[in-house]
């Protein structure tokens, strides 16, 4: 039983998601639920007050806050219900209360209807909406809303006051740039689609809300381009979160979002990319990728991910061609170094000793000499000490923090050394190694290298070149077969595409005329084929072909 | 149910790490291995066994580092006998602590009297094993081969490359050819040509004393040590040493294959007898090898393209004009021609071993295998007649154009 | 059939390239000069026009049933008993050759990087590589076949282009080596070399593009034959041919005389990878055949549950030569007469079936 829950696990990362994949396959999607909670409000206020109370436990309840008040035009009892500290009280005062109870002094004659007629005349609210079932009340609330109810009317009024405290728009914290935007989302949903829009200020830019948890109800924004992003993916990205929006209590983090949404969750890959840069973000929306922003989350979704968008920097494109590239060059490099480089060390040490150069092994020989342990358990000490001072320092306070900094690398590099705990040539394979997994840019992606790198070790400990070319295999298959969304994992590499520019050399930006393919965008065509009008002075559909420097 | 999958999850996890960390077969940690670097084998005592020399390298003395040179052999050799060579590796381990290993081994030494009884039996030896590989330099050594190794070179701390780079040095002078594993292997098995192996052997040389801080250093005696050097070429006829060729023959040798690169001569001067010039002697092109058959006798023309760089003229001749380097040139061809001319006798008639590779030339012209088994080249070449021609030029003169006037 | 994707054009040829090619490694190049001496590249490409012409007939089948593999066509043709005899015939011979190249691989990496681990880690390592890629399905296995394709081609030029150094090109004479009679005589059983292009036949229906097959099978067998070709004539030209043909697994011999200056020498456990990842592609996709065959002889729909004990077979039957020469000498000696004569035989039959039983849709012209 155990043993075949094992074999279970093992061979479930292969499983093929048969179920969706872009463009090939057509799904059902079955209807979405409807709404199962449609109790409505009442004509007496006083019954919708008290049905309200029960629902919000007041009078317990301190956060809830009822005001009633007299509608002075109209000569009618209202109230309204909010929660202290969402709210703006300022607006709440002077666009709702101030309006309803003293401006209109004088009975007005109307023949519309009453909560029409509030809404329309007498509250200079920027956002009002009408609702009669209780639970959009109750939703409206808790969002930081104010909602109006009358007497004699069924009908309530959602009047948008959201204001609360939170951090402004600040630094990046992970994905830092010297040449580019330094703007990096925060927890405020409407700051970040804000922040999204500036960068495409295009009239299909569309966000759909979603709220995601029945007791978190976070806010969740869709955001794609209306004439570009595929129908079916945007199909299958909304029929996933509207199944596990009611399925789930409380998701407060995209990145617990990802692990509802993801294809496979147990492997080592992430599949949808996470960033914090709304420029990065909307370049990819641009692609036709599909974005979620997510209230509370300062890193937004990117739907569906490949592998080229883990090693890319937003900085690659904000640069000229050139340095763009090299940074590229120096990427792809360390990428490899990370990963490979205790496995070659080890596999070198142990099992090869012949590849060394003569005097370079002679000088580790004699360096080991005073080692007592072997190079395995040297090297898993060193890795061990090592990710203790990366975890340790992410907690430290900035004050000390560059002192720790130093006296780690002082005690564990030195004093090991010259305490013969390890031989001084390990010391400068794990510093490089280090070095290497800083560069990359996804935290996510420098999370599977992290991993990875000790996988490949042990195997290379084990059997050598063998062992790890046996890691890089196994790595290899299931890497081909992950796919996200139904975008394998591994496009424009492995179901190759003749269009495929852009992975680790980036074309000139003016040559890059065609969306990826592989999402099978409604719109391929991005750019005009000569995109210098005025170097090229010939027409602007062709013709003449992009001309490099 | 929850807690005996966790706690066989640990004893799985525990298990692979015993394995992994214990070491498995294959796995050597760098201060078990004893590295060799220079192998030599020679015939023992009574004729049945081989007494095998290993050089091995002390990491701590070779590498300096931060345990710092001593003033100890930085190689230990030792030497043992034994019915084959990786029995003996057996019992010197009996003795040493660390497990001989052939991986950086780069140097292979036959002794004289092994190769004169003929290199048969332990050829496969050297192919079979897998630490063996056929990038080795083999060299034939004319003196024991424990006196070879126990020399410490003095530029050199690691006594391996000393080897290798002398071999690779050779390029230069020409006076020994470079030959490894395969090479020798190749035309080992092949009929088209006979193996050569350079040959070292120890000379004595005179070195002063280092200067002390003593005034009277001129009281002190110049020792008189032994050092190794490169004294030619051993020639093989199938798996034996037939005999030599010394430094000078070699150079010829190496120019008839092709293998010459460059090297300084001397000759007299043909205008002054009392004086000499010095050039430098540098391949023109490859050695061009014509063979036609006639009447069952074969026929070899042999074209050796040189050019020369004056180097040194004693004599006040100026042999910048065109008319003295034509004659120059021509002088130093036929010296050159004479001892090529030489040589070939010395390789038909002497040795009747084709060491140059004729036979490949004969080779070319028969359409299959069985024809060319049938033919039998090595019973052909000495009755060949090989005809020589050389061509000098005087490319270059150096910097000065007039030697100096002493007026 | 469960699993089954679509492979692209592309894919499928870097796949048959590969299987094809991935003898090179092992002995071939050696038995090419034994029995062909120094014109052992020219037997290779006498075998590769032979070959061509069985192909012929391969691919004309696949375009009178366009869609369908060899099981079912060759129901079609001669009804379902017989039809399934020849699929049996292609079990086993898929099973047979998966078993003995998984043994020759492992051996070669015994003997040439891990002298002292015992066969059974390194057959179990690969074991798990051939049951895990042939779980995933040959969409896998072909786009991992693709992705590796550049790296592989490098690699091998890299060997080449170092190997040239000490090539002599005089070595290729004799031109015709024994005569022309022995290598004509050696031509027929030698076919064998190329017998895994059937692989086409099984993965014809599962190929994107329908009327590219025709391009895919001959560009592959064009390219295996060149590669196989230059090998050959690469050992040949390195190691004179009374060396050569002494030589086991003259690739990594070849790959031992690889020295750049003083501090790049005895580089060739970097070569592994290059070996390892070819080996595991290699055999993947003889086991991938091995099984779907089965699954499709027993109307089997989901064959995933066969690939366990079908690797225990293979397992099995690979440690069936007691020793080394003999599984060498077994494959290329005495079975590769099997293997040509299936090759050579069943798109014959299969071919000569269709045409006289008037099956299958017969383009104009």
């Amino acid at each position: 039983m155990k043993f075949r829950q094992i074999m279970k696990h093992i061979f479930s990362l292969g499983e093929r998601d048969t179920r969706f994949s872009l463009g090939e396959r057509s799904k059902q999607y079955p209807k979405s639920k409807e709404k199962e909670n449609t109790e409505k409000l009442q004509k007496n206020l006083a019954k919708n007050k008290s049905n309200l109370e029960e629902i919000f436990g007041l009078p317990d309840n301190k956060d809830i806050v009822i005001r009633e008040f007299k509608i002075t035009a109209l000569n009618k009892n209202a109230l309204i219900i909010y929660i202290d500290g969402l709210t703006d009280r300022n607006t709440q005062n002077f666009a709702i209360l101030q309006p309803l109870m003293l401006l209109a002094s004088e009975k007005i004659e109307h023949s519309l209807e009453l909560a029409d007629f509030i809404s329309q005349k007498l509250i200079p609210d920027q956002q009002i909406t009408k609702t009669e079932i209780v639970d959009d009340v109750v939703s409206a609330i808790l969002d930081g809303s104010t909602v109006l109810l009358f007497d004699n009317s069924t009908q309530a009024l959602i009047t948008e006051t959201k204001g609360w405290e939170h951090r402004g728009i600040e630094k990046p914290a992970s994905e830092y740039v010297v040449r580019g935007p330094q703007e990096s989302f925060n927890e405020s949903f409407r700051a970040n689609t804000a922040s999204v829009r500036r960068y495409l200020k295009d009239p299909k830019l569309i966000t759909e809300i979603f709220s995601i948890g029945r007791r978190s109800r976070t806010t969740l924004g869709l955001m794609y381009l209306k004439d570009v992003a595929n129908p079916q993916l945007l199909e299958e990205v909304r029929y996933r979160l509207n199944s596990i929006s009611d399925a789930t209590d409380f998701i407060s983090e995209t990145g617990t979002l990802e692990e509802y949404l993801e294809d496979h969750p147990l492997s080592i890959i992430p599949q949808l990319l996470s960033t914090e840069r709304p420029d990065r973000l909307a370049a990819q929306i641009r692609e036709g990728f599909v974005g979620i922003v997510m209230a509370n989350s300062p890193f937004s979704l990117i739907i569906p991910a490949t592998y080229t968008m883990f090693i890319h920097a937003s900085e690659d494109y904000y640069l000229r061609w050139p340095f763009g590239n090299f940074l590229r060059f120096i990427r792809a490099a360390s990428l490899f170094t990370a990963l490979f480089l205790p496995a070659i060390y080890i596999s070198l040490v142990n099992f090869h000793q012949e590849m060394i150069p003569t005097h370079l092994l002679l000088a580790m020989t004699s360096a080991r000499e005073n080692v007592p342990f072997p190079a395995v358990v040297e090297i898993i000490l060193m890795e061990f000490a090592f990710e203790l001072i990366r975890e340790a320092g992410i907690r430290v306070p900035s004050v000390i923090g560059p002192t720790i900094g130093i006296v780690g690398a002082l005690v564990l590099g030195q004093a090991a050394v010259a305490a013969s705990i390890v031989s001084p040539i390990l010391i400068i394979v794990i510093a490089i190694t280090a070095l290497s997994s800083f560069v990359i840019p996804n935290y996510n992606a420098s999370f599977s290298v992290r991993i990875l790198r000790f996988f490949f070790l042990f195997l290379a400990a084990f059997l050598g070149f063998f062992g790890l070319a046996l890691g890089i295999f196994l790595l290899s298959l299931h890497l081909v077969n992950l796919s996200s969304f139904g975008v394998p994992f591994l496009t424009p590499l492995a179901p190759s595409r003749s269009k495929a520019q852009d992975q680790i050399i980036r074309p000139f930006a003016f040559n890059q005329r065609f969306r990826p393919t592989f999402l099978k965008p409604l719109d391929l065509i991005r750019q005009q084929a000569n995109s210098r009008p005025w170097k090229n002075k010939k027409s602007p559909q062709g013709g003449n072909k992009d001309q490099d420097e | 149910m929850k807690q005996k999958k966790n706690i066989s999850r640990i004893i799985l996890i525990i298990i692979i790490s015993l394995v992994i960390l214990n070491g498995c077969w294959d796995r050597r940690e760098l201060d078990n291995l004893a590295i060799v670097q220079a192998l030599g084998f020679d015939l023992a005592p009574d004729q049945r066994h081989v007494m095998i020399s290993v050089m091995i390298a002390i990491p701590s003395q070779i590498s300096g580092g931060q345990s710092g040179g001593g003033n100890g052999p930085n190689v230990l050799v030792v030497t043992k006998e034994a019915p084959s060579i990786y029995e003996a590796f057996n019992v010197i381990n009996t003795s040493l602590n660390r497990e001989i290993t052939l991986l950086q081994n780069q140097v292979i030494i036959f002794g004289e009297k092994l190769a004169k009884q003929g290199v048969q039996d332990w050829v496969d030896h050297l192919l079979r094993y897998r630490e063996m590989r056929r990038t080795l330099l083999i060299f034939v050594s004319k003196d024991p081969i424990l006196e070879i190794m126990t020399i410490n070179p003095k530029l050199e701390k690691s006594p391996a490359e000393y080897f290798t780079d002398l071999a690779r040095l050779s390029e230069k002078n020409g006076m020994s050819p470079e030959i490894i594993l395969n090479q020798f292997i190749n035309s080992y098995e092949s009929s088209v040509q006979e193996s050569v192996a350079p040959v070292i052997g120890l000379t004595s040389a005179t070195t002063a004393k280092s200067t002390s801080s003593d005034s009277n250093s001129g009281g002190k005696p110049e020792k008189v040590e032994k050092e190794i050097s490169t004294v030619g070429t051993a020639v093989f006829k199938q798996d034996r040493l037939v005999g030599y060729l010394d430094n000078y023959e070699t150079q010829t040798f190496q120019m008839i294959t092709s293998h010459f690169k460059e090297a300084m001569l001397t000759t007299k001067d043909p205008l002054d007898k009392n004086g000499k010039i010095s050039f430098r002697l540098s391949a023109g092109g490859p050695t061009k090898i014509r063979y036609h058959v006639q009447a069952g006798q074969e026929f070899f023309a042999v074209t050796i393209n040189q050019e020369a760089d004056l180097i040194s003229i004693q004599s006040k001749i100026d042999y910048t004009k065109p008319i003295y380097e034509d004659r120059l040139g021509k002088y130093i061809a036929a010296q050159l021609k004479r001892r090529v001319e030489k040589l070939l006798n010395k390789a038909q008639n002497d040795y009747q071993a084709d060491i140059f590779g004729f036979g490949i030339k004969v080779r070319n012209t028969m359409l299959t295998t069985t024809d060319w088994q049938k033919y039998d080249w090595p019973k052909h070449f000495p009755n060949a007649k090989i005809k020589v021609k050389v061509n000098v030029s005087i490319r270059r003169v150096g910097v000065q154009l007039r030697p100096p006037d002493p007026s | 059939m469960n699993n089954d994707g679509k492979i692209g054009s592309r894919e499928a040829l870097t796949l048959l390239i590969i299987i094809m090619t991935g003898k090179i490694f092992l002995s071939f190049p050696r038995d090419m000069v034994l029995l062909g001496q120094t014109a052992g590249w020219f037997l290779v490409i006498l075998a590769g026009l032979v070959s061509l012409i069985a192909f012929a007939f391969l691919s004309n089948l696949l375009k009178r049933f366009p869609g369908k593999n060899l099981l079912q066509i060759s129901t079609e043709i001669f009804g379902m008993v017989l039809g399934n005899v020849f699929n049996c015939i292609l079990f086993f011979f898929f099973l047979i050759i998966t078993a003995l190249f998984f043994r020759q691989f492992a051996e070669s990496f015994i003997i040439s990087i891990l002298p002292h681990t015992p066969i059974s880690v390194i057959s179990l390592g690969f074991m798990f590589i051939l049951v895990y890629s042939c779980h995933l399905g040959i969409e896998a296995i072909s786009r991992l076949a693709q992705f590796y394709g550049p790296f592989v081609l490098l690699a091998l030029i890299f060997i080449f282009g170092f190997s040239l150094k000490n090539a002599d090109f005089q070595q290729l004479a004799p031109v015709f080596g024994p005569g022309i009679l022995p290598l004509l005589k050696e031509t027929l059983p030698q076919t064998s070399i190329f017998s895994e292009i059937l692989l086409l036949g099984i993965i014809a229906p599962l190929i994107r593009e329908k009327n590219k097959l025709f391009k895919i099978g001959i560009t592959s067998l064009l390219i295996s034959i060149v590669i196989s070709t230059l090998v050959t004539a690469l050992v040949t030209l390195v190691y004179n041919y009374e060396s050569a043909n002494k030589l086991l697994f003259p690739i990594f011999q070849l790959a031992r005389l690889v020295s750049i200056e003083r501090f790049a020498q005895r580089t060739e456990a970097f070569f592994v990878f290059l070996w390892f990842f070819i080996a595991g592609l290699n055999l993947s996709g003889l086991f991938y055949s091995a099984v779907t065959r089965f699954a499709q002889t027993f109307r089997i729909k989901n064959y995933q549950p066969l690939i366990i004990p079908l690797g225990l077979l293979v397992y099995t039957i690979s440690l069936i030569p007691s020793n080394m020469t003999q599984s060498v000498d077994f494959n290329s000696f005495k079975m590769n007469n099997y293997y040509a004569l299936i090759f050579l035989g069943i798109p014959l039959i299969l071919w000569l079936g269709a045409l006289i039983l008037r099956k299958g849709i017969r383009s104009k012209s």
